[in-house]
């Protein structure tokens, strides 16, 4: 029982004590509210809001009841704020708190030890309240990884999307001042490249250091859709196109000399792999394509110039090897237009279409065109590959020293003289043909 | 592209000169067709173009002719079109020696032009040879091929194929043909570039300039962040130390600028100027003002253009007292700012555009 009494004495005491230290609210209206004994802490951190520093809380508060030392906002909404802070809201995207006038989402009204009055140590801790853009990211980009959203951001309101500071490729260009100044020199410039950077990169971070949205092809496919197709569903694919990162090995992202942003020559970036054999199936090998033409003097026009894309497809075809077009794979072939469209694409398809021409062909006798001897037949035309090598070999006009017929190789013998030539081959007697003084042939 | 501008004219076309020499050289004898070659005297032809007008090739006309056989597969023409039409579309104000024509060689001519809408046009007239006969006086096998011809009548450069570098290379032997200068030799036209945006200097500059974007904002901690990871990336290179400095002064980091700058070596003189005034200014905070005075008083010696020293040197002045001199020395800053049409150019004296060349 004493025990008790003891207890409510001691809880009694401390009511008196504590009504005796504390400091009456007010029941009259102030000069200020920011005192030694009210309120002391607004005005004593490191950035003060004007009318804190200068006592003036009337310039947001009004006194409701003073007596009930009660007060409401002067204005209300976005008012309150805009009412000093006029040119925040003026632009056509805004925050969403600026829009709201939850300006205290992000501002303290009365002190802060943060710049702008912001509540948090970092504009970065600020902004994270409301924004996850890093999560799940191993690359970020320079800006995201120190904190400095307003380097691309502006908080309260801005002229361009996504509140940023300017337009999307004058944004980036004002950091990446090298690409931006190479640029310039470049004729082929890959579209986004020019004014749409986060078409492929996301600006804060991304699994891999460029800070692409996805890895090629698949970043790529994004809007190359008809390269998808070809490389997905054509009948022969080039294997590395499907590859992680398959795009990069030929092309480059950003610019290019040549067409098509290729990294470097058709050539050399084909003898990347090509340079040595490579195994297209389980049972066939494809040769070394610098074996082919290793020494040769006498080369086809795209190998002379390092175009293999003259006639190769590089993302997938429907023919063999994957030429361009039909090109007959074997010695004999019907002729028809169609089945030489490969060739027909550079030379004139007159070349076998006509009988006797003075201009088409140095492959004539007199004026009879040899190439439609012995190409424009309805059953055993003789194909390109019987007299020429498709890449290169050591005599004139890259003929074939030899050509596979069946298990022997066929030897042709071809010999060039000023004004026609010579063969002793394997098809047939030897024939000299002479477009001065034309051969009389034995029927 | 270069045109030869009168400065430095000689250099520019003996430079010309031996790239042209070098082009031939190089060329001669390795690009041919069945019956011309490099060097060869082009033959005089007649054709008629679309519209039914002759177009005459004749000796001693001193202009440079490009002519393109053009593919019939009707894709592969409209492609080549293209590319010509690109070649020719920079070459306008240049183009008044020069005879630019495509030959559709066979009879698909007429129609091929008919379909693709593709006709003659003022500056790149399309021919029609539809015996084959100007395809046989020269020997062509294969479309496209351009031969370019020089102002003495000579086989230029012949190209057979349409391959990725059909565009600068058919540009870079025309600009030589018609004497235009140009950066580098014809044929190295079709060697590649790309673009890299990997590189050391790449990524300082990006440093650098992301904390000129936050000095502006004020974060110069920030900033100085942003500088150290430059430095790290090429400790050699002056221009990241120099902002670095000059951003220690602005935070009123002085003794770390005085200690930066007596790291320095500088050997071009609007850097040695910027070391000065970097000492001056870090030693003015420090109220040690007379040192202040003579190195910032050397600054704009070296640098009369850097309009920071001058207001630096007012600001010693006015510490001293001497209203005066503070004045003339405010107001030689201010004329810097305010009369020049480029104040960016201003800002940026000094500061070169590539740090690394300025080790």
């Amino acid at each position: 029982m004493a025990k008790r009494v003891y207890r409510v004495v001691i809880v009694f005491m401390c009511v008196l004590i504590s009504g005796a230290l504390a400091v009456d609210k007010p029941t009259t209206p102030q000069k200020t509210c920011a005192t030694d004994e009210c309120h002391a802490d607004y005005g004593k951190k490191a950035f003060v809001h004007g009318p804190v520093g200068l006592g003036d809380c009337k310039a947001c508060h009004k006194p409701l009841n003073p007596q009930e030392h009660t007060y409401e906002f002067d204005r209300k909404g976005r008012d309150l704020c805009e009412y000093c802070h006029l040119d925040q809201a003026t632009k056509k995207n805004i925050h969403e708190p600026v829009k709201t006038g939850d300006c205290i989402e992000c501002h303290d009204p009365h002190s802060s030890d943060g710049k702008f009055l912001i509540p948090e140590k970092t504009v970065a801790a600020l902004c994270a309240k409301c924004h996850t853009v890093t999560e799940g990211f191993a690359f970020l980009h320079g800006p995201t990884a120190v904190g400095e959203c307003t380097v691309c951001h502006q908080s309260h309101s801005s002229d361009y999307p996504d509140l940023l500071v300017s337009d999307h490729a004058e944004l980036c260009f004002s950091c990446h001042v090298v690409t931006q100044r190479e640029l310039k020199k470049y004729e082929f410039i890959h579209e986004p490249t020019k004014n749409d950077c986060i078409g492929c990169h996301d600006p804060h971070g991304g699994s891999d250091s460029k800070l692409v949205k996805n890895l090629a092809p698949f970043l790529c496919y994004t809007c190359h859709k008809d390269i998808q197709k070809i490389a997905e569903n054509s009948t022969y694919q080039h294997s590395v196109v499907g590859d992680i990162g398959g795009c990069m090995n030929c092309h480059t992202p950003h610019a290019s000399t040549v067409k098509f942003l290729l990294k470097k020559d058709a050539a050399t970036l084909c003898i990347t792999c090509h340079d040595k054999p490579v195994g297209i199936s389980e049972d066939e090998v494809l040769p070394a394509f610098t074996d082919e033409i290793e020494d040769k003097e006498f080369k086809h026009g795209p190998v002379a110039e390092n175009d293999c894309s003259g006639c190769h497809v590089t993302h997938g075809g429907e023919h063999f090897r994957l030429l361009a077009k039909e090109y007959p794979p074997q010695f004999y072939a019907p002729f028809s237009k169609e089945n030489y469209a490969l060739c027909f694409s550079c030379h004139p398809e007159s070349v076998v279409l006509t009988r006797e021409t003075s201009d088409l062909t140095d492959f004539r006798n007199g004026n009879l065109n040899l190439h439609y001897v012995h190409v424009n037949k309805p059953d055993k035309g003789r194909t390109c590959r019987s007299c020429h090598a498709t890449h290169a070999s050591n005599l004139p006009k890259h003929i074939r020293e030899s050509v596979p017929y069946g298990v022997w190789k066929l030897p042709i013998k071809f010999e060039k003289t000023e004004t026609g030539g010579r063969c002793t081959p394997g098809c047939h007697l030897p024939y000299n043909y002479d477009r001065q003084s034309p051969e009389v042939y034995e029927r | 592209m270069l045109w030869p501008s009168r400065k430095g004219r000689p250099l520019k076309i003996l430079v010309l000169g031996l790239l042209v020499q070098t082009a031939l050289l190089t060329s001669a004898g390795r690009a041919e067709l069945r019956k011309v070659k490099v060097g060869d005297t082009m033959p005089e032809f007649s054709l008629p173009d679309a519209t039914g007008a002759t177009f005459t090739y004749k000796h001693g006309a001193s202009k440079v002719l490009t002519l393109t056989f053009l593919p019939t597969v009707q894709s592969r023409f409209e492609r080549a079109i293209a590319d010509i039409e690109a070649v020719a579309g920079v070459l306008p104000e240049t183009a008044e020696g020069l005879g630019f024509a495509g030959v559709i060689s066979g009879s698909a001519g007429k129609e091929l032009l008919k379909s693709s809408g593709s006709g003659s046009k003022p500056g790149f007239r399309i021919l029609l040879d539809g015996q084959y006969h100007l395809w046989g006086t020269l020997g062509v096998v294969a479309a496209p091929t351009v031969v370019i011809v020089g102002k003495d009548d000579r086989v230029l450069w012949i190209k057979a194929g349409y391959g990725y570098d059909f565009v600068p290379v058919v540009r870079a032997y025309l600009n030589q043909a018609m004497g235009i200068a140009q950066e580098t030799a014809p044929e190295q036209a079709q060697h590649v570039k790309a673009v890299t945006n990997d590189t050391v200097v790449a990524r300082l500059q990006r440093h650098l300039q992301m904390a000129r974007i936050l000095e502006q904002k004020g974060r110069l901690e920030s900033a100085i962040a942003e500088v150290q990871k430059a430095i790290e990336l090429d400790p050699d290179s002056i221009e990241p130390p120099l902002v670095l400095g000059e951003l220690f002064c602005r935070s009123g980091r002085n003794k770390e600028a005085l200690e930066l700058t007596g790291k320095l070596k500088a050997v071009r003189k609007t850097h040695k100027a910027r070391l000065l005034l970097l000492s001056g200014w870090a030693r003015r905070q420090m109220g040690e003002l007379e040192p202040a005075e003579k190195l910032l008083i050397e600054a704009t010696t070296l640098d009369p253009e850097s309009a920071r020293a001058l207001f630096e040197l007012g600001k010693v002045y006015q510490a001293q007292s001497r209203t005066g001199k503070a004045m003339e020395s405010y107001r030689k800053a201010l004329t810097l700012v305010f009369d020049t049409s480029d104040r960016v150019e201003v800002s940026n004296r000094g500061q070169g555009s590539d740090p690394v060349s300025q080790k």
